[in-house]
């Protein structure tokens, strides 16, 4: 009796751990094509029953409110999508996987399922830090990735395997501090506060300093840590190289504290601010009310646009959320679901297993050089990067206010 | 000059916030006899539990203090059955990897389910953002005035009950040696109880200096007070009580001069440098373990 | 093999490796964390001879090994003696400064790090190669006088050091040892992540590993061994809408064990029951034929 207990118990160790090895993790590919299929109807008809689009998502850790966005987006656009009668006919999913935050192994873990699914596309990860670590694995594979949060470091790496939503933001941030400088004339010497912890914020860091630069404007870097919980020192500091003008490109709660430090401290021309197209977030409003009016902040999509499916979006935001949308989080998915959608009825996307190289590759050309009706508007993709305007608002009563448009030629 | 005054300044401030903290964590350490790795998380907790009371009855100052010290006494008794089978067993190593695990939980709660993730900013009229005193770009305000303040009196209102009282003597037995303090009539279980009770008051006032003085609460914000609250005990010698205060203003001025003077983020590297130095050299501490 | 099963056995072996660190030195009561900064160092380095000095992947290994191992000497030498929990804030300390200084040094990329590490052939060969090489080293460690005294050490270091055991020889050697396991792990890690930031080897990571040795087991090797693939394999089989549960059920694990189970799920009478019942299996069979 010992004997069996003993040999059971070993016996259901090695099961499980012979489950978990190949276990296939309670997900769903695109639905294979059955068999009774051999005889298609047209060559280009569509294979599956359902597209389902795989997706690396921020859902655990500290950051799990951007994935939140994120399926936020994407749901909206997934129930838009399935009523005017999906993607070549069939309905869209989205099956999401977590990448964690910060969480290198997880992300390649969470990208290893993905690609397992033998997917034609995926969407995410989100982050720089999964990004940075899963998308390797993606181009190897010889799939297209939609990491449309990435960077310019990271979009010039990947590509022609990654679509970048933000990516030309070297030239944007460029151009951004190009008009404010002619915005606000007179500056000799700025205070930047960047954040070193992040690779993408400090790219656009140089690239607002290399404007700077261009002006014979000289600058002080002033790093503004995440875990800091007091901001008097930084901000005594900056006052301390007495400067005529502050960048912002940080964290929009440390950027919300250190402008009302500011304040504190007799800091009164909020002109004199240039706050990074991360700022707009709801913690920025939240914790600088009051503080804020007058500043510049520079974004490369209009939150204030009078798109109604943007409207919409918004609108329902502000119902979940509290708040009016300003996060590229929450529209970044829906925006990806549609290029998708369109890229496959272009493409008349099959979804065969027979043609999934082939039809990679064409998924992979097309995202490259294309243009679709984004949630603003039209909007064109070249070498795998969006072609995004540079806008400058001024905050008017703690939101965005009056924009100008910034052509990139200003700062080449 | 300014310059410089303003930054102690800020630094004093800095360091006050620790110096709530680790009396109370100091107090779970010498009584409860865990390593309470979560009091932070559970302050933190209760800053959240101050900004949804404000929030629901209309920022209510008095409905915010008190649902924070509430909430922090409350969250801190909750946790009391969690790690009495290990203060039974003296196994601090293992309470402090159970204070982990509960931290990891109730960041995943703030981070997911609390405002939905999103940082919470504090009601102004909590907030102590007015410059009371002024000059040149020094300024101190109501906030930091009130953390200070507020440091001093805990630690000696802390002093006080350790030292003075029949409860305090109860405590420092138990501290001792709970065997002896069974001994010689002492409740064992409702002492640690009380402690427990007094730590989370202490962390719901602290709850209300910190969102005086930081004016916003995140999930990442346990994380990086827990480690910083651990390091001041080990810098100080874990369970000192004046040694805590003293630790904590050191540190405070250490980073706050970091974060003025260097370029770069060294704060938290030097700050922890100082700390690895210190526990190197001073295992025990700069001022050595005490009950 | 598919991509999916390659990392899940690439990862759980390093962390696997990275749970024996942590366990080896606990053997004497100490929690050392250093392991994880020194993980940094091997990777960094590693994948900086690889990339700027395009050294071969055997030649870069060496030479990231060996300066992670001589660091690893420093915290060693100095925290010897340490008690146990100036050891756990002294480390994590480590980790933070590591994590400082990779971000902050112009060499190694900032926060963008180093990346385009070249793919390096039969890796899950060699990682399970160091994999088996450091179990036996602790297996065999284990059941020798060094274990014993281990053994003694944990229970009463003043006992121990009566019966001739020089503590702090012991506690500067087992660091030691463990610093150059987390050098090989990091120079592991960095061939299979193939890329390199300082975020990586942060907070988050140390309370995956405790996660994984506390609830597996702290008295024996194989608790970790055992559990580190089911607890890493927990979110492949969790169903999408419980994913988001994924830390809840690792907290909660780790709280319920240490409350209900303090050694861990594996401890050592449960091996010792399990071999003896093995035993008794194949002696009544031999009876039997």
């Amino acid at each position: 009796m010992k004997a069996l207990k003993v040999t059971s118990s070993i016996f259901i160790l090695i099961l499980a751990a012979s489950v978990l090895c190949f276990a296939g993790g309670g997900k769903k590919g695109p639905a294979p094509a059955p068999e009774e299929k051999e005889a298609v109807a047209a060559e280009d008809a569509v294979w599956v029953d359902e597209w389902v689009f795989p997706s690396s998502n921020i859902i655990t850790g500290v950051s799990a409110y951007h994935g939140m966005l994120n399926e936020f987006g994407a749901d909206m656009a997934i129930e838009e999508i399935n009523k005017s009668g999906g993607i070549r006919g069939k309905p869209v999913r989205v099956r999401w996987y977590d990448e964690g935050t910060q969480d290198s192994a997880r992300a390649v873990a969470a990208m290893s399922e993905m690609l397992d699914t033998k997917p034609l596309l995926v969407m995410g990860p989100c982050s720089d830090v999964s990004v940075r670590a899963a998308v390797p694995l993606a181009v190897e594979e010889g799939v297209y990735s939609m990491c449309t949060l990435a960077g310019y470091p990271m979009a010039r790496e990947f590509t022609p395997w990654t679509l970048s939503f933000v990516a030309n933001d070297r030239d944007q941030a460029r151009a951004a501090v190009y008009k404010w400088v002619e915005l606000v004339p007179g500056m000799k010497k700025v205070v930047h506060f960047t954040a070193p912890q992040s690779g993408t914020w400090m790219s656009i860091a140089e690239a607002e300093n290399s404007a700077l630069q261009d002006h014979g404007i000289a600058f002080v870097d002033i790093a503004v840590p995440y875990e800091t919980v007091n901001y008097g020192p930084i901000v005594v500091r900056a006052l301390g190289e007495n400067p005529d003008g502050m960048i912002f490109t940080s964290h929009p709660e440390g950027i919300a504290k250190i402008i009302v430090e500011l304040h504190k401290r007799g800091w009164t021309d909020n002109s004199k601010f240039l706050l990074s197209q991360a700022a707009p977030v709801p913690e920025l409003w939240q914790i600088g009310k009051g503080y804020l009016d007058g500043s510049y902040v520079w974004m490369w999509f209009d939150p204030n646009s009078d798109n109604p499916r943007w409207q919409k979006l918004s609108k329902r935001h502000e119902e979940s959320f509290g708040a009016p949308a300003s996060f590229m989080m929450v529209w970044k998915g829906y925006d990806e679901l549609f290029v998708i959608k369109k890229c496959f009825e272009d493409l008349k996307i099959t979804g065969n297993p027979a043609k999934l190289d082939e039809e990679r590759i064409a998924i992979k050309e097309y995202m490259n050089n294309c243009s679709f009706d984004s949630i603003f508007g039209p909007v064109k993709i070249v070498d795998g990067v969006r072609q995004n305007p540079t806008l400058i608002f001024t905050i008017e009563n703690n939101r965005l206010g009056e924009k100008i448009t910034v052509p990139l030629e200003i700062a080449m | 000059m300014e310059i410089f005054v303003a930054q102690i300044i800020n630094a004093i401030a800095l360091g006050s916030i620790y110096a709530l903290l680790v009396t109370g964590f100091n107090l779970l350490v010498v009584v409860g006899g865990i390593f309470p790795f979560a009091y932070s998380h559970i302050v933190v907790l209760s800053m959240y539990m101050c900004w949804f009371a404000m929030k629901v009855t209309g920022n209510n100052l008095l409905a915010g203090i008190l649902a924070g010290i509430v909430s922090g006494t409350i969250f801190s008794f909750l946790t009391e059955p969690i790690f009495r089978p290990l203060a039974k067993r003296q196994a601090q190593l293992g309470s402090f990897i159970v204070a982990m695990a509960l931290a990891l939980i109730l960041t995943e709660v703030m981070a997911q389910k609390l405002n939905m993730g999103i940082v919470i900013s504090i009601p102004q009229n909590l907030q102590g953002r007015e410059a009371l005193i002024k000059f040149g770009a020094a300024t101190i305000t109501a906030g930091q005035i009130a953390t200070i303040v507020g440091s001093i009196v805990s630690f000696l209102g802390f002093f006080y009950l350790l030292y003075r009282t029949k409860q305090g003597r109860a405590f420092r037995a138990m501290g001792q040696s709970p065997f002896s303090a069974r001994i010689l009539g002492i409740p064992i279980v409702r002492t640690r109880i009380y402690s427990y009770l007094i730590a989370g008051l202490m962390g719901g006032i602290s709850a209300i200096f910190l969102a005086m003085a930081i004016g916003t609460a995140s999930s990442s914000l346990g994380d990086n007070l827990a480690l910083k609250v651990m390091a001041v005990a080990m810098f100080a010698g874990v369970g000192n009580l004046g040694g805590g205060l003293v630790a904590a203003l050191i540190l405070g001025l250490a980073e706050g001069m970091v974060l003025a003077y260097l370029p770069g983020d060294w704060s938290q590297a030097i700050a922890f440098g100082m700390i690895m130095i210190i526990v190197m050299i001073k295992p025990r501490g700069l001022f050595g373990t005490m009950v | 093999m598919s991509l999916g099963l390659y990392y899940y056995l690439q990862l759980t072996a390093l962390f696997i490796m990275l749970g024996w660190t942590l366990y080896w030195v606990y053997r004497i009561g100490q929690l050392n964390n250093a392991p994880i900064a020194i993980m940094a160092i091997g990777a960094y380095l590693s994948a900086y001879a690889v990339l700027k000095w395009g050294w071969p992947f055997p030649l870069a290994f060496a030479f990231a090994a060996i300066c992670g191992t001589t660091f690893a000497l420093i915290p060693a030498l100095a925290l010897g003696r340490a008690p146990a929990f100036s050891m756990v804030i002294a480390t994590i300390a480590l980790i933070f400064i590591m994590q400082t200084l990779f971000r902050n040094l112009p060499w190694f990329g900032g926060a963008i790090g180093l990346f385009r590490i070249p793919k390096i052939k039969n890796l899950l060969w060699i990682t399970y190669g160091f994999l088996i090489f450091f179990g036996i080293l602790i297996y065999r460690f284990d059941h020798s006088r060094f274990g014993r005294a281990a053994d003694t050490v944990f229970e009463d270091r003043d006992v121990a050091s009566t019966l001739g055991v020089n503590f702090y020889l012991f506690s500067v050697c087992l660091q030691v040892m463990t610093g150059f396991i987390g050098a090989v792990v990091g120079v592991l890690y960095a061939f299979t992540i193939r890329t390199v930031i300082p975020v990586y080897f942060g907070f988050p990571f140390l309370l995956a590993i405790t996660t994984f040795i506390f609830v597996g087991g702290y008295t024996t090797m194989w608790g970790v061994v055992v559990f580190t693939p089911i607890l890493w394999g927990i979110p492949l089989i969790l169903p999408e809408n419980l994913a988001v549960f994924r830390n809840f059920i690792y907290g909660a694990l780790l709280m319920g064990t240490l409350i209900l189970r303090s050694e861990g799920v594996i401890d050592r009478r449960m091996l010792k029951k399990l071999e003896m019942s093995v035993r008794s299996i194949f002696k009544t069979n031999l009876k039997k034929k």
